[in-house]
């Protein structure tokens, strides 16, 4: 019963700076939600304003139906956790977790046995006596999270919790933070810039650019099915390679130099400038199989990451076309490649709007490497 | 080398020894001259060695003063001193902290300006606004009484400044956390910027004491009456003298008796400081 409600909420600075335009989203009861984007796309601010340390310029935040726009953030009844941690330095591990309940006159004996719930949940018990400074970081994300966990609020607020640690803490408190999160069934946000963060955390993931949202969804979903041009390129790593190029004739053309990449049949779609865009995990490396995207490039180095090679070829434009290898490929600077996409694994965006076409059928490509059909 | 070493190690030490010397040797003349008759400090050579009147100085000036000079007992002046001293201090330091969290925490119209017309006056020292402050304060009859002597000193640009600087550097988010956690702006400053405020408001009020203890021209011109007399102030009046050869044994036992204070002062939060330094809280 704790859901939160953004309703065309607006956040402009007194120079005149729009942060967040028109924004609304609903967050439903216990789940956890990921604003991810790059920064200054405003996903901070608006995390701000749910937690009620940035004014609303225009617009409602309600949290469990009652809009907060003007309490302040202790009234609020949520709990947030901060990139630099903000642990009181000369405040004990147990002050540090009780000094908000002590606020709010919890009574002492459950206090105590809040702050001790919250230790053992977290494996953080035998430090109640420490000071933030004698512990490591991730003994003070840990209390951080305590901090949070132990005033049992009816939301999480989480600002790029994990970007101070190193990557191998941050994937044990990512896990960590999942694990409790599920466990405690609180609606969650959390801001990160980490794409990567955002995906294997989010129950809905918002990407945001430019002060609104771009799209919201499952991570699979946005994986699956981007909206825009903009989360094609930001979800997934490496990006996605995006070939500018034109419809005509019921065929795709690569704009410019087409650097070895074959015209594809392309039916039900009008005429005119798109853009093809296509995974590197999607490229496969071999002759074409029925109907979709071919051709023969140019490796321009690769890199062998272990697991797999990412590959990259000369592409139409100045960007190379990169494309995901197995581990064992052994392609060469110079070698020739035959790379083929099927076309279910295709998207197209209009070239003006960033927008994503509906998603391509593979009787629409069927022609991908033959002749071109008399007009 | 090795004995070259040992060379430059002893004329390192000698030129150190001498420059304590320097700086110690009007402090032992003082002290010396605190322990001899009148005449021996009449005679033309000043003695170096302690004379023999070191108890009876010392219990003369605390316990009787100087009444030909128009001075009254040591510890009378001492006790005057002390609250003055103490006064300033604590007065500049609540002031000052809280002018500072202010003009740093909260948004108000005018808050940079009113930040650089605190910090334009510590271009103007105490003799340059005197003669208006001895009129306020006239007029608000605090002539010759304790507030008199410390209110209109207490206000401190170089302390405002000196706790705005610091608090800039505690983390905005350490603010916003104690937001969260449903602390005020009152709970907050009582409950965690004064406590990381410590090691500064030790440093401080040690500096702030001395400046308090030291004060000449103000106490000199806001006090008439005896039981007011700052030590400092006494020193001088216990040398103009009319009509005869100053006691100089006895103004060096009030000038060693005024020294001591500020020492202990120092002497003590010394211990502040090294344990401010070595725990570094933030």
């Amino acid at each position: 019963m704790a859901g939160i409600t953004i309703d065309g909420v607006r956040k402009v600075y007194p120079n005149g700076f729009q942060a967040i335009e028109d924004l609304s989203l609903n967050i439903p009861d216990g789940e956890l939600v990921v604003l991810v984007g790059p920064s200054g796309c405003g996903k901070s601010t608006l995390l701000r304003m749910i937690a009620g340390l940035e004014t609303i310029s225009d617009g409602d935040i309600s949290i469990g139906g009652r809009i907060v726009n003007r309490l302040e953030p202790g009234e609020r009844d949520i709990a947030m956790v901060f990139q630099n941690y903000a642990l009181y330095p000369h405040m004990t591990i147990f002050d540090n977790l009780a000094y908000g309940l002590r606020n709010r006159k919890t009574p002492k004996a459950e206090i105590k046995q809040r702050v001790e719930e919250a230790v053992q949940m977290l494996g953080i018990a035998h430090l109640l006596d420490r000071k933030p400074r004698q512990m490591s970081g991730g003994q003070r994300q840990r209390v951080a999270m305590g901090r949070a966990i132990v005033r049992e609020p009816s939301v999480f607020l989480f600002d790029e919790p994990l970007s101070n640690l190193d990557a191998k803490l941050r994937v044990q408190m990512r896990v960590e933070i999942k694990r409790l999160q599920r466990q405690l069934k609180t609606t969650s946000v959390y801001v990160t810039h980490d794409q990567l963060e955002a995906m294997t955390l989010a129950d809905t993931l918002v990407v945001m650019n430019a002060g609104r949202i771009e799209q919201a969804g499952t991570p699979m979903e946005l994986y699956s099915n981007p909206a825009t041009v903009f989360v094609a390129t930001f979800i997934g790593s490496p990006a996605m390679n995006m070939l500018p190029g034109i419809v005509a004739d019921g065929f795709f053309r690569v704009e410019g130099d087409a650097a070895g990449i074959q015209p594809m049949s392309l039916r039900g779609v009008a005429n005119g400038p798109v853009i093809l865009g296509v995974r590197p995990e999607h490229l496969q490396v071999g002759p074409a199989i029925g109907a979709g995207l071919s051709g023969r490039l140019h490796v321009i180095s690769s890199e062998p990451i272990g697991a797999e090679t990412l590959v990259y070829c000369e592409g139409p434009g100045s960007d190379p076309l990169i494309l995901r290898a197995a581990g064992e490929a052994t392609h060469r600077p110079g070698d020739m490649v035959d790379v083929f996409a099927p076309a279910d694994r295709l998207h197209l965006f209009d070239t003006e709007t960033g927008e994503a076409k509906p998603r391509l059928t593979a009787v629409q490509t069927v022609m991908a490497t033959g002749p071109q059909p008399v007009t | 080398m090795v004995e070259n070493r040992r060379l430059l190690d002893i004329l390192g030490h000698v030129l150190m020894l001498f420059a304590v010397a320097l700086v110690v040797f009007p402090v032992w003349v003082a002290f010396v001259a605190s322990t001899q008759d009148p005449a021996a400090l009449m005679s033309g050579t000043v003695p170096l060695l302690p004379g023999d009147r070191l108890i009876q100085n010392y219990s003369e000036m605390l316990g009787t003063g100087m009444a030909s000079a128009g001075a009254p007992p040591i510890l009378l002046m001492l006790g005057n001193s002390l609250i003055m001293a103490v006064g300033i201090a604590v007065g500049k330091i609540v002031i000052s902290l809280l002018a500072a969290y202010a003009i740093v925490y909260f948004r108000f119209p005018f808050r940079t300006l009113i930040f650089w017309t605190i910090f334009i006056t510590l271009m103007l020292p105490v003799e340059v606004r005197i003669l208006p402050t001895y009129d306020v304060v006239a007029s608000l009859g605090m002539l010759d009484n304790y507030s008199g002597l410390i209110l209109p000193v207490i206000a401190s640009a170089t302390a405002t400044f000196l706790f705005r600087q610091f608090f800039m550097t505690v983390p905005e988010e350490l603010c916003e956390a104690a937001r969260i956690d449903g602390a005020g702006p009152l709970k907050f400053f009582w409950d965690i910027l004064l406590p990381l405020s410590r090691t500064n408001i030790a440093a401080l009020f040690v500096i702030l004491f001395i400046y308090g203890w030291n004060q000449y021209l103000w106490p000199l011109i806001v006090t008439t009456s005896e039981n007011l007399y700052t030590i400092v102030m006494g020193i001088q009046r216990l040398v103009t003298v009319a009509d005869a050869e100053p006691h100089w044994n006895l103004v060096m036992a009030t000038t060693v008796m005024a020294m001591l204070p500020p020492i202990l002062i120092i002497v003590l939060m010394q211990r502040l400081f090294v344990q401010g330094l070595v725990e570094t809280e933030k």
